[in-house]
């Protein structure tokens, strides 16, 4: 059942993102052939167009991904939709598993999508260059990690909000309101824990603790590097917190409008 | 054992009890009328019985167990509201329903919405609310269930749209099931009921066999419903 219950959830997602994935690919494309034409003031203005379009396109996947799955999971579990989706045969645990998995596959594909909408405008030696004149010590390690922790915070956004969401639907009035003020408070919760494990961290390390002391402190890419393995772990632990808490709540049963 | 059973069930919101200690049983092979008027708590107990509200106390027991995986396997329920994806093609809905439901018999589905000339290529959000009304009552008495609960089905449709609805369910639910009708509109319902359970304020106020009471008060349900909702 679970299998059919995340077909459903993926076409629904994928329903309108996938024109925006077409989008953004075909301007990137555009961009980069008009961009191999040299000599051309009319060809170079179009490349440039056609690459801010396939970036504007970009965030549109990614802002448009967590949007939906968010309407998807009100709609789905607590709106009109919830009446059909609570009386099939299939354990609430299903039900909220099939948009976890719904939402890292979207998440991927539009990642994957967008990184390759960004290489084929932008990828060239110079870009390399560029980023090498910037920050000299940087390596592939680096890179990876950071793309990693962005992705990571974009998860924990999507599974805050759908903790949230379960949280501000389980009260009678102003359920929208109270999700919003949940996922505040949550975010604003987690942020202070991350800095106090950031500070603990610190009284054993004395360039993190630099950080809170100093206002020069350096960062080098050792220091980096650690900081973004220790913001991938929290993050890693507060997507599994909020995904058992979601769960744990939704299990208790819910109370459609 | 009862196909179903509530015992001792109440339900509140913000410390208002919408239902009071609720307890009834209804066997196998009974049409059953859950009546009372607008806002008395009949949608609520059905939301209770199909897992769509938590009780605040007291149990919904279906064959012996609470409402679950194995209650919602046996219940055919139609809500009071649309509660299909918009987006969906009729034939859609119908495969849907065809993939989760074992007891869904497509057949059946396709022949009635043939009969009521719906479109099975039409897409819900290009047919009325009263169509999609329709194609949601085909898709729940297409299933076999052993218990189907039908939450305001005459609600908003016209006299003669009512008997084809009335005829629709009596002929097409499955032998040996019983069947739940909330209604406030007795008058159309009355002559397919078996048993009776008048809900007012929360509390189940009088309930028993249709034929025994009609006996006992000579008159019909509709008359003793009128009379014992007077404003």
């Amino acid at each position: 059942m679970l299998g059919k219950l995340l077909k459903y959830d993926l076409k629904w997602v994928y329903k309108i993102i996938v024109i925006y994935y077409g989008l953004a690919l075909v301007f990137a494309i555009i961009g980069r052939l008009l961009g191999c034409i040299d000599n051309s003031f009319i060809f170079d203005v179009i490349s440039k167009i056609s690459c801010g379009v396939s970036v504007a396109m970009i965030f549109n996947i990614l802002i448009n991904n967590i949007i939906r799955i968010w309407v998807r999971y009100i709609h789905n579990v607590y709106k009109d939709e919830s009446y059909l989706t609570h009386t099939l045969p299939v354990t609430k645990g299903e039900i909220y598993l099939s948009k976890v998995i719904a939402t890292l596959i979207t998440m991927f594909t539009s990642i994957v999508v967008s990184l390759i909408s960004f290489f084929i405008c932008y990828w060239n030696d110079g870009l390399i260059d560029f980023i090498k004149m910037i920050y000299p010590e940087i390596s592939w390690g680096i890179i990876i990690t950071t793309g990693i922790v962005v992705i990571l915070e974009l998860l924990f956004l999507l599974f805050l909000g759908l903790l949230a969401i379960t949280i501000g639907y389980r009260s009678n009035h102003n359920k929208l309101l109270k999700s919003f003020v949940s996922g505040f408070v949550i975010y604003m919760i987690s942020s202070f824990v991350s800095l106090g494990v950031l500070f603990i961290i610190g009284l054993f390390n004395k360039d993190i603790l630099d950080l809170f002391t100093s206002m020069n402190a350096v960062i080098g890419m050792d220091i980096l590097k650690f900081l973004l393995i220790v913001a991938a772990t929290i993050y890693l632990v507060y997507i599994i917190l909020c995904n058992v808490i979601s769960n744990k709540l939704l299990q208790k049963g819910v109370n459609v409008d | 054992m009862e196909l179903l059973e509530c015992i001792h069930l109440s339900k509140e919101f913000d410390n208002k009890k919408i239902l009071n200690d609720i307890n009834f049983k209804i066997p196998r092979g009974k049409i059953v009328g859950l009546l009372g008027k607008n806002g008395t708590g009949k949608s609520t107990l059905i939301k209770l019985i199909n897992d769509l509200l938590t009780p605040t106390s007291g149990d919904v027991l279906i064959n012996g167990k609470n409402p679950g995986v194995e209650s919602k396997r046996i219940i055919s329920y139609l809500p009071e509201r649309t509660y299909l994806d918009k987006g969906m093609r009729v034939a859609d809905v119908v495969k849907f329903f065809e993939e989760f439901y074992e007891d869904f018999d497509s057949d059946k589905a396709y022949e009635l919405l043939a009969k009521l000339e719906l479109d099975k290529d039409m897409k819900l959000t290009k047919m009325s609310k009263g169509m999609q009304e329709k194609v949601q009552l085909i898709l729940v008495m297409s299933r076999k269930a052993d218990l189907y609960i039908l939450d305001e089905p005459l609600g908003g449709v016209d006299p003669a749209t009512r008997d084809y609805i009335l005829d629709t369910i009596l002929s097409n639910f499955n032998e040996g099931a019983s069947v739940i009708i909330s209604t406030h509109l007795i008058a159309d319902i009355e002559r397919i009921l078996d048993e009776v359970i008048f809900i007012d304020k929360g509390k189940i106020v009088l309930t028993g066999s249709a034929d025994e009471i009609r006996k006992k008060e000579k008159t019909s349900i509709d008359e003793v419903f009128r009379r014992m909702f007077k404003c």
